[in-house]
C-alpha cells in the first residue's frame, strides 16, 4: 500500500510540474476543441494532433496526448448529445437519452451529467490502473508467445462481435486488416510480402496515415458534397447545474458505471465500447421505471459515459503492461511512444517508473482539467457544433495534410492516407465496420510474429494454445464470445444495442 | 437472378477477390513448415480463411432481403484525394502555404452552392494559421516557400 503511494507521489510529481498541468491542459482543451466537431471522433482527432507532440519530451507528450483522448471522447459525448451525431461508437448509447434530454430542454444537465460521470469514473479507474497495473504487468511476464496470441485473438474477436455490421463481414474485415498488415518485410526473414516492387510499401503501411484516411479523410469525402444542414438547437442552453435530486439520481449509476468500466475496459478489443453499453442495460435492468429509458433518462447518460471513460483509461493497461495496442487510439499512443523513443510493454513500469506513473496520474489530472473546463464552457462547445461543416471540413484537411506528411516526412504516407479515404468510403457504404480492420492491421504483424515465436517453441505442435492454462482460457472467452453472438437471444440484443439510431 | 442483399453480395464479392488475389501471391512466398513458418505461411492461412468467409457472405446475399444501395458521391471522393495529391506535389516546389491553398481549394469545389466569397478568406486564414502553428510555433521542417520561391 505505502509503495501504491510512493508511485503516485511520483507520479505527482511529474504530472503536476507546471508545464505538464499545462500540456496536460492544452492537449484537454485541443481534444475536445476537434472532438466536438461533428463526425470527428477520437481517433480521428488523436491521429490528426500527434504531430504537435513530436517535439515535447516523452512524459510532457504522452500526457498531452492522454489529455486530447479524454478532451475528444467529453467532446464525442458533447455532439452524441446535442446533435444527436456520436462522433465514435461509444458515445452512441449517450445519444439515445442524451439528445432526448436536450430536446426537453436539459441539454446543460445532460452534459453536465456526462461530464460528472467522467470524472468520477476516471477517478476510480486511475486508482485501479496504479492498483493493478503492476501488478498485470508482472502477471505478464510469465505469458509466452501463445499466451500473447491468444490475448489477440481474444482482442480480434471481440472488435467484430462489437462492430455495428454484420458479424461475418466484421470477421472479414479483420482478417483483410491483417493481410494488409503482412505488407512489407517479413522481419523474420527479410523477404518482401506484397510490396510489388515499390521501395515505399517495403516498411509496411504507417499505421497513422492509414487512420486518419479511414477515420478523418472518409468522412470529409462521404459529406463534404452535400452535407445536409443539421438541424441546430434551438434550444438555450439553461440550467447547467444538476440539482440536488439530480445528483442523487446519478450517484449510483456513476459509481456502477465506473466499476463496469474499469473491469471491461482491461479487455482488448474495444472495451470502452463494451462497458457503456453493459452500464446501459444494467441501468435499465436497476430502473424502478425501465419505460423512461429511450426518452431522456439522466442515469442513461450518467452510467455510460463514467463506463466508457473508465474503459478508455482502463484500456491503457494492455498497452502499458504487455505492450499490446487494444483499440485503434492505443495503437495510436503506442506509435507516439515509439516516435518518442519508447517501446511499449512490460518493462516501463521498472525502467521508467516517472513515464508511466506520471502518465498515471496524469490521467486524473486531466479528468479534473475536463471538469473544470467544461461545465463552464458547456456553452461554447454548444455553439461550436453549429460551425458550418463548409468550411470546418477544409481545416480539417488541412490538419490531415501536415500531419500525415510530418510524421515521416514521406509524400507516400499522403498517398496512404488518400487510398484508405476512399477505401473508407465505400467499405462504410457496404456496412463493412473499419475498427475491426484497423485492429487487424494493428494487431496482425505481432499476431504473426508471436504465432511464429509459439509454433517454433513448441516443435509445431498447435496443441500448445489449449494446453497452457492462460491461453487455453482465453481462447475459450473466445468461443464464448462467438457462441455468445450467435444465439438468437443475444443477437436480438446486440441488434438493439448496436443499431445506430 | 435476383440478389436480396446487394451489399452483402458486393462486399461478399469484394472479400473473395481479394482473398483469391492475396492467395495467389503469397503462394509463391517461401511457405516453410509449422515449426519454421516461411513468409508465406501466415498470408496463405489468412487467405484461405478470408475465402472460406466469404462465401457464406455471398450465399446468405442472394436469399436476404435487405434496401439497397445509397448512392455514393463520388465528386467530393475524387476532389479531396486530388487535393491531398496537389498538397503531396506541391509541398516542397511551392511551399506549405500554397499547397495548403490548393488543397483546401479543390476539396471546397466539391460542395455545392459554396458561398466563395467566404470561402476564400477562410481558406487563406487556415493556410496562414497552420503555417504559424506548425513551422513557426512547433519548429516543423516544413518550407513555408518553396524552392521556386527560394524558400
Amino acid at each position: 500500500m505505502s509503495s501504491l503511494l510512493d508511485n503516485l507521489m511520483l507520479g505527482f510529481q511529474t504530472s503536476l510540474s507546471l508545464s505538464n498541468i499545462g500540456f496536460c491542459f492544452v492537449g484537454c482543451l485541443l481534444g475536445t476543441l476537434i472532438g466536438v466537431l461533428p463526425g470527428l471522433g477520437p481517433a480521428a482527432t488523436i491521429a490528426m494532433l500527434l504531430p504537435i507532440t513530436f517535439t515535447l519530451d516523452p512524459s510532457a507528450a504522452l500526457i498531452m496526448l492522454a489529455g486530447i483522448y479524454y478532451g475528444a471522447q467529453y467532446g464525442g459525448s458533447t455532439t452524441a448529445i446535442l446533435i444527436n451525431l456520436p462522433g465514435e461508437a461509444t458515445s452512441v448509447v449517450t445519444a439515445i437519452d442524451g439528445y432526448q434530454m436536450a430536446r426537453n430542454g436539459f441539454a446543460g444537465k445532460a452534459l453536465a451529467a456526462a461530464a460528472i460521470g467522467s470524472f468520477v469514473a476516471g477517478s476510480i479507474a486511475t486508482l485501479a490502473i496504479a492498483a493493478f497495473g503492476p501488478l498485470l504487468s508482472a502477471v505478464s511476464l510469465s505469458f509466452g508467445p501463445a499466451e500473447y496470441c491468444a490475448l489477440m485473438a481474444l482482442g480480434l474477436v471481440v472488435s467484430s462481435v462489437l462492430a455495428q455490421g454484420p458479424l461475418l463481414r466484421a470477421f472479414a474485415m479483420v482478417i483483410v486488416g491483417m493481410l494488409i498488415g503482412t505488407v512489407g518485410i517479413d522481419v523474420t526473414s527479410g523477404y518482401p510480402r506484397f510490396s510489388f516492387g515499390i521501395t515505399e510499401l517495403s516498411d509496411g503501411l504507417n499505421i497513422v496515415a492509414v487512420a486518419m484516411g479511414l477515420f478523418g479523410l472518409a468522412e470529409i469525402m462521404r459529406n463534404l458534397g452535400d452535407f445536409q444542414r443539421r438541424e441546430l438547437m434551438a434550444t438555450k442552453l439553461k440550467g447547467l447545474f444538476p440539482s440536488r435530486e439530480d445528483l442523487r439520481a446519478i450517484t449510483a449509476p456513476v459509481l456502477r458505471g465506473s466499476f463496469i468500466g474499469t473491469v471491461i475496459g482491461v479487455l482488448p478489443g474495444g472495451g470502452a465500447l463494451l462497458s457503456s453499453f453493459m452500464a446501459y442495460a444494467a441501468e435499465k435492468r436497476f430502473a424502478k421505471d425501465p419505460s423512461r429509458f429511450g426518452k431522456g433518462a439522466i442515469e442513461g447518460v450518467a452510467a455510460p459515459e463514467a463506463a466508457n471513460n473508465a474503459g478508455a483509461q482502463t484500456s491503457f493497461i494492455p498497452l502499458l503492461t504487455l505492450g499490446i495496442p487494444s483499440t485503434a487510439i492505443m495503437a495510436l499512443m503506442a506509435g507516439a511512444m515509439i516516435i518518442q523513443g519508447i517501446r511499449p510493454g512490460p518493462g516501463i513500469v521498472h525502467e521508467q517508473p516517472q513515464l508511466f506513473w506520471g502518465l498515471v496520474t496524469s490521467m486524473w489530472v486531466g479528468n479534473l482539467i475536463l471538469l473544470v473546463l467544461n461545465l463552464p464552457l458547456v456553452g461554447l462547445w454548444a455553439r461550436l457544433t453549429t460551425v458550418k461543416y463548409d468550411y470546418l471540413s477544409l481545416g480539417i484537411i488541412a490538419f490531415c495534410c501536415i500531419g500525415v506528411y510530418t510524421i515521416n516526412g514521406l509524400p507516400s504516407d499522403l498517398l496512404v492516407m488518400v487510398v484508405f479515404g476512399a477505401l473508407g468510403v465505400i467499405f462504410i457504404e457496404l456496412e463493412c465496420e473499419l475498427t475491426p480492420l484497423i485492429l487487424g492491421i494493428i494487431l496482425g504483424p505481432m499476431f504473426e510474429e508471436y504465432l511464429r515465436r509459439a509454433m517454433l517453441l513448441s516443435q509445431g505442435d498447435p496443441s500448445v494454445f489449449v494446453t497452457r492454462p492462460i491461453s487455453a482460457v482465453l481462447l475459450m472467452m473466445c468461443v464464448i464470445a462467438i457462441l455468445l453472438v450467435t444465439l438468437p437471444n443475444f443477437r436480438k440484443i446486440r441488434k438493439e444495442a448496436l443499431q445506430e439510431e | 437472378m435476383a440478389v436480396g442483399d446487394k451489399k452483402a453480395f458486393v462486399s461478399g464479392i469484394g472479400f473473395l477477390a481479394f482473398g483469391i488475389f492475396t492467395l495467389a501471391i503469397s503462394s509463391r512466398y517461401p511457405l516453410g513448415t509449422a515449426r519454421v513458418m516461411g513468409p508465406g505461411y501466415f498470408p496463405i492461412m489468412l487467405s484461405s480463411v478470408l475465402i472460406a468467409i466469404s462465401i457464406p457472405i455471398v450465399l446468405r446475399s442472394l436469399r436476404n432481403v435487405h434496401g439497397g444501395f445509397g448512392t455514393i458521391a463520388i465528386v467530393p471522393v475524387v476532389l479531396v484525394s486530388a487535393g491531398c495529391v496537389a498538397f503531396m506535389l506541391l509541398l516542397r516546389p511551392a511551399g506549405l502555404i500554397i499547397a495548403l491553398v490548393a488543397a483546401m481549394m479543390i476539396s471546397a469545389l466539391a460542395t455545392r452552392g459554396r458561398n466563395w466569397i467566404v470561402t476564400v478568406p477562410v481558406v487563406a486564414a487556415i493556410a496562414i494559421a497552420c503555417g504559424l502553428v506548425f513551422v513557426k510555433g512547433l519548429g516543423q521542417p516544413l518550407p513555408l516557400l518553396g524552392y521556386w520561391f527560394g524558400g
